[in-house]
């Protein structure tokens, strides 16, 4: 869990582009959205094409999306709980 | 009656480095030009959103971060910002364009498909709440841009206005065939704050500026280069005139240093 949410923390940056931040700058418990990051409904849509193209998991609705995407943690957790099982 | 006006800041990313009222600044050796612009060179605070900023958007923030950051406007709320923009927001679209051959269209892209999106960056970011205006194609936008923030004063609409005029194309954009041949092959941006007072700390030249048509067979983009001829110019602290035409469009504009 902790490489990928390592592994999370790098992706989110250089997919969302951001400026000034560091991994280690990143709460892994603190909101994604309307935390310290900054992140917008936009920067979220990003990170659903992110989730669909490097982990093959899909968020279905909007109340799960909020659970996913309540901190790092919690999308590390669902990505572990719902990709593709390797054959 | 009309309001007498005043040029109180500039800033230009251009070629050969980066204009404003404290100086001039050549780019760096890994620096090819404004395209390269860093956030360390243009806000001396962190900006996250920075690096998400779509070429014309970062161009058109940069020359405007260059005079918002750096000296305080009198009025947030009576503030206006005109855009011009010869290419539109070509190069963004060819981005999008990218993500979606790519079978992930690029939902950040995608909202910065808009030439006005630049204009919603700078006022987000420092709170300008005054009209805007945004002038796309090769109908000499940056002249027009000045025309429209110039009518903005006069009409008591705004007390300040942010003046951008913009060409953002990347080297790919050129094949494409709806860029026409009078875009200039480098990118810039030039950005001045015109008031209706002088301000403190600002370079208080006073500003006459005429608009109207031209016969004369001139080039679209180069309306936008004497953008950069009044840019040396304040560089310089110099009183004079540009006269430019462009694309059916000519201006006459003066600055005149308060003694």
């Amino acid at each position: 869990m902790e490489t990928l949410i390592n592994t999370l923390k790098g992706q989110i940056i250089s997919t969302l582009k951001l400026s000034d931040v560091k991994p280690e700058d990143i709460d892994v418990d603190a909101p994604l959205v309307g935390g310290g990051l900054g992140l917008d409904s936009i920067d979220t849509l990003e990170l659903l094409v992110l989730l669909e193209k490097e982990y093959g998991v899909t968020v279905p609705d909007v109340n799960i999306g909020r659970k996913v995407f309540g901190s790092v943690r919690s999308l590390a957790v669902y990505i572990e709980e719902n990709r593709p099982k390797e054959k | 009656m009309s309001r007498q006006l005043y040029l109180n800041s500039f800033s230009a990313l251009l070629p050969d480095g980066i204009y404003s009222s404290l100086g001039f600044i050549p780019w760096t050796d890994g620096q090819k030009g404004p395209q390269d612009v860093t956030r360390r060179q243009i806000l001396d605070k962190p900006y996250v959103n920075f690096g998400k900023l779509m070429l014309p958007d970062k161009l058109a923030f940069g020359a405007a971060s260059l005079i918002l950051a750096r000296y305080g406007l009198p009025d947030k709320e009576k503030t206006a910002i005109t855009l011009g923009i010869c290419a539109g927001s070509l190069s963004t679209d060819l981005r999008y364009m990218e993500t979606v051959a790519a079978g992930f269209p690029g939902p950040a892209v995608f909202s910065a498909t808009l030439p006005s999106s630049a204009i919603a960056d700078i006022a987000i970011y420092f709170g300008l709440k005054g009209p805007n205006r945004v002038c796309a194609g090769n109908a000499a936008s940056g002249l027009t841009a000045f025309e429209l923030a110039t009518l903005l004063l006069q009409s008591g609409k705004a007390d300040s206005a942010l003046v951008l005029s913009v060409n953002a194309v990347e080297p790919g954009d050129f094949e494409c065939p709806l860029l026409g041949p009078a875009i200039a092959r480098e990118n810039r941006a030039v950005a001045f704050l015109v008031s209706t007072a002088p301000q403190n700390q600002g370079l208080g030249f006073r500003l006459n500026a005429s608009f109207g048509q031209s016969d004369k067979e001139v080039p679209c983009d180069s309306g936008e280069l004497y953008f950069t001829e009044l840019t040396r110019m304040l560089l310089h602290r110099k009183t004079g005139s540009v006269a430019a035409s462009s694309c059916g469009m000519s201006a006459d504009i003066t600055i005149t240093k308060e003694l």
